[in-house]
C-alpha cells in the first residue's frame, strides 16, 4: 500500500462509527433554522476582513479615522454620563410626572389575588398562588416559574426552590420538582434551562448546577456544573437569557454563550474583573448582549452576542455595590436600573457607546427598582414603592402605573403579561394604555 | 429574569411565512444544506458525541455566515466550510470547558456494554481508540479518511506541513488498526 492509499478497514471502521454517532436529518433542519434566524438578524452584509485585498485603500483609511472618532466619542459619552449621573437629590422628571392610567378602585374585583391591591385588581385575570417567585419566562403556551414556597417560620428559602409550568390557557400547574438554589431560567433550543447558585441552606452538590429540562414534562434530562464560571468572590446568582436557539449565562465575572443543546460553553469571557454579573439582556435582534456587573464600581459591558467580543463598556456611576445594574435591552439602547443607597434610579443608555441618552433619566425611584423588556415596551417594577409601570420604550415616559405591593418580575409577549410576585403568579389583562 | 425574544421571533416568522427571506440568506442556505450531512459526520468522528457534533456544526455554520466575506468569490463552499467545521471541533476539544459534559470514554463503553446504549462492540473499540488520539491527530485522520482529502488539503486545514499531516494520519491509522485487530479476536 503506497502512502497515498487508504486502508480499507480503517476507512470502513471510521464510516461505521460516524454512521452510529452522527445526528439525524432533524439536526440539519435545526442548524439551517438557526443559521437563517441569525442571518436575518445580522443582515445580508458579511463581516469583511479589515485589510481585505478587494477593499479600497480609502475605505480602510476611512475605517481607521472612524474608529478614532468613535473612540473619542466613547470617552466623551462616558464623561457626559458621569457628569449627569443621578444623585439622591435628583429631582423628579417628566416621566414620573406623566399622568398615569391606573385603573379605578374595584375592591371586590378579585379577592383571590393577594399580589394585587384593589386599585390594580381589575387587571388581574388569574392568580396562581405558589410562593415567592424568583424567575419567570414565557413560552408559547406556558409560563415557567421558579418559586420558593413559604416556610413555617415565615419567609422563603431558596434551598426549597421549585420549578413549575403553568398552562396559559387554563392556569393548570405542572410541578417539576425541587431545584435547590435555582435562581434563573430560560427557554432555548426547545429546552427549559435552569441554573442554581450557592444560596444558604443549599448543599454544595446542588449549587452551581445548570439543568436541561424537557419543556413539556419538566423532566431533568441533563445536569452539568457551572462552578467554573462562578469566580472566587461571587456576589450574585447566575443569570440566563435566551433568544430562539441561542443561550447565554452571566455568572461570577464571566459571561458565556452556551450551547442550547448541551449547555456546554461555546465561548466565555471574563469581563467582570473582581465583580460578578448582576444581569444579562440580549437585544431583540439577538446581536448584542449586555451584562451588568456588581462590584465596588458597578459597570456595564456590551458584547457581540454571537462571538462574545466586547464592543464597549462603561464604568460610569451605576450605584454602589448594591446588587448591581439591572438591564433591559432594546434595539439601539438599553435601560438600566440600579440602587443608589438612597433612591434607586433608571437611565437609558445608547447602545453603540453606552452614553447616557439626553433626557433619558427617570429619577426618584427606590432601591427596589428593576427593568424588563416585555412585548416590545419597557416595564419597571419598584418593589419598595409597591408599583409596576409600563412605559414608552424609547423615552421611558410612564404610560400606566399598577399598585403592586413589593413589586414583581414582569414578562410579557403578544399573548399577555405575567407578573411574578411574592406570593404567586398573576396574569394581567392587556391595558391598552400601555401600548398606546 | 430572562429577556424574551418575542419581537424578533414574530418578525422572523412573518418573513418565513411570506416566503421573502433575504436573497443572500437563501443563497447561502442552498449552498450549505447539502454539506451539512457530511459536516455532521466530520464533527461526530472528531467529537464522538452526537449533541456536541450538532453544536459544532451549528457554530461553524454561523461562523461561515458571518465570515463569508472572507471566502474567495466564485470558490466552492465545501472545502472552506469543512475547514471551519474541523477547526471548530478542534477548538471544542481543546477548550477548557470540553470536560464539563463529555462522558468519560470508559464509562461510555461500560454503559454501552451493560446495555444502556445500543452499540456494536467493534464501534465501541474504535470509539475508545479515537478518544486516545490527540485532537490534531484525530482531525487529520478524519479529514483524510472520512472526507478523502489529499494530504495537501489536510495540511492546509490542519495548519501544518504535508509531512506533519502524513505522520498524524499514520499515527491515527495505527491506533485504529490495532483496535480493529482487537475487534476480530475472540473475547
Amino acid at each position: 500500500m503506497s502512502e497515498n492509499d487508504l486502508d480499507p478497514a480503517v476507512r470502513e471502521g471510521l464510516h461505521s462509527l460516524v454512521a452510529s454517532t452522527a445526528p439525524g436529518a432533524d439536526a440539519e433542519a435545526r442548524i439551517l433554522h438557526s443559521v437563517r434566524a441569525t442571518a436575518l438578524q445580522t443582515g445580508s452584509q458579511p463581516q469583511r476582513r479589515f485589510f481585505d485585498a478587494g477593499r479600497p485603500l480609502w475605505e480602510v483609511a476611512l475605517a481607521i479615522l472612524t474608529a478614532a472618532v468613535v473612540a473619542g466619542s466613547v470617552v466623551a459619552g462616558i464623561a457626559v454620563l458621569a457628569r449627569h449621573a443621578p444623585s439622591p437629590a435628583h429631582p423628579p422628571v417628566s416621566a414620573r410626572a406623566t399622568p398615569t392610567a391606573s385603573p379605578p378602585p374595584t375592591p371586590s374585583a378579585s379577592p383571590a389575588t393577594p399580589s394585587a391591591t384593589p386599585t390594580s385588581a381589575q387587571w388581574v385575570s388569574r392568580f396562581v398562588p405558589l410562593g415567592d417567585v424568583a424567575a419567570i419566562v414565557l413560552g408559547p403556551g406556558s409560563v415557567y416559574v421558579i418559586y420558593n414556597p413559604p416556610i413555617q417560620s415565615g419567609g422563603y428559602s431558596p434551598a426549597l426552590a421549585r420549578v413549575v409550568r403553568i398552562d396559559r390557557s387554563n392556569g393548570a400547574v405542572e410541578h417539576g420538582g425541587a431545584f435547590p438554589g435555582a435562581e434563573t431560567l430560560a427557554l432555548a433550543g426547545g429546552y427549559l434551562w435552569v441554573a442554581s447558585g450557592p444560596s444558604p441552606g443549599v448543599a454544595s452538590t446542588d449549587a452551581n448546577v445548570l439543568y436541561r429540562l424537557n419543556a413539556s414534562t419538566l423532566a431533568v434530562e441533563q445536569r452539568s456544573s457551572i462552578t467554573g464560571l462562578a469566580g472566587t468572590s461571587n456576589l450574585e446568582p447566575p443569570a440566563l437569557t435566551a433568544a430562539d436557539n441561542l443561550l447565554w449565562i452571566g455568572y461570577g465575572p464571566h459571561v458565556a454563550r452556551l450551547s442550547a443543546t448541551t449547555g456546554a460553553p461555546i465561548w466565555s469571557r471574563d469581563v467582570g474583573g473582581t465583580g460578578s454579573v448582576s444581569s444579562v439582556s440580549v437585544d431583540p435582534t439577538g446581536r448584542l448582549l449586555y451584562a451588568g456587573f456588581d462590584s465596588d464600581r458597578p459597570s456595564i459591558a456590551e458584547l457581540s452576542a454571537i462571538t462574545g467580543t466586547t464592543v464597549t463598556e462603561s464604568s460610569a456611576y451605576f450605584g454602589f455595590d448594591l446588587g448591581g445594574p439591572k438591564l433591559a435591552a432594546f434595539v439601539g439602547y438599553v435601560w438600566v436600573a440600579y440602587a443608589t443607597g438612597n433612591d434607586g434610579t433608571n437611565v437609558e443608555l445608547h447602545a453603540a457607546n453606552l452614553a447616557l441618552s439626553a433626557g433619558g433619566v427617570d429619577g426618584l425611584h427606590t432601591n427596589g427598582i428593576d427593568v424588563f423588556r416585555g412585548n416590545g415596551i419597557l416595564w419597571m417594577s419598584d418593589g419598595m414603592a409597591g408599583e409596576l409601570f409600563c412605559a414608552d420604550e424609547a423615552s421611558g415616559a410612564v404610560r400606566a402605573t399598577f399598585d403592586w405591593p413589593l413589586g414583581g418580575l414582569i414578562a410579557a409577549d403578544p399573548s399577555g403579561t405575567v407578573v411574578g410576585g411574592f406570593s404567586g403568579v398573576s396574569f394581567l389583562r392587556t391595558n391598552p394604555v400601555c401600548y398606546s | 429574569m430572562s429577556a424574551l425574544p418575542e419581537a424578533r421571533l414574530s418578525r422572523m416568522s412573518a418573513s418565513e411565512v411570506e416566503g421573502t427571506p433575504d436573497a443572500a440568506v437563501a443563497a447561502f442556505e442552498a449552498e450549505l444544506a447539502p454539506l451539512l450531512h457530511k459536516a455532521l459526520g466530520i464533527a461526530s468522528a472528531m467529537l464522538l458525541d452526537t449533541a456536541a457534533a450538532e453544536d459544532a456544526v451549528q457554530e461553524a455554520s454561523l461562523k461561515a455566515w458571518c465570515r463569508r466575506g472572507n471566502r474567495q468569490p466564485g470558490t466552492n463552499l465545501r472545502p472552506w466550510f469543512f475547514a471551519i467545521v474541523a477547526n471548530q471541533c478542534r477548538e471544542m476539544l481543546r477548550g477548557r470547558w470540553a470536560q464539563m459534559i463529555r462522558l468519560d470514554p470508559n464509562a461510555a463503553v461500560l454503559a454501552a456494554r451493560s446495555g444502556h446504549i445500543d452499540a456494536r462492540e467493534d464501534i465501541l473499540d474504535l470509539r475508545a481508540s479515537l478518544l486516545r488520539l490527540s485532537a490534531r491527530d484525530r482531525m487529520a485522520l478524519v479529514l483524510r479518511y472520512y472526507l478523502d482529502l489529499p494530504f495537501e488539503q489536510v495540511a492546509l486545514i490542519a495548519g501544518c506541513s504535508v509531512n506533519a499531516a502524513k505522520s498524524r494520519v499514520r499515527r491515527g491509522e495505527r491506533v485504529l488498526r490495532s483496535a480493529l485487530v482487537r475487534g476480530t479476536q475472540p473475547r
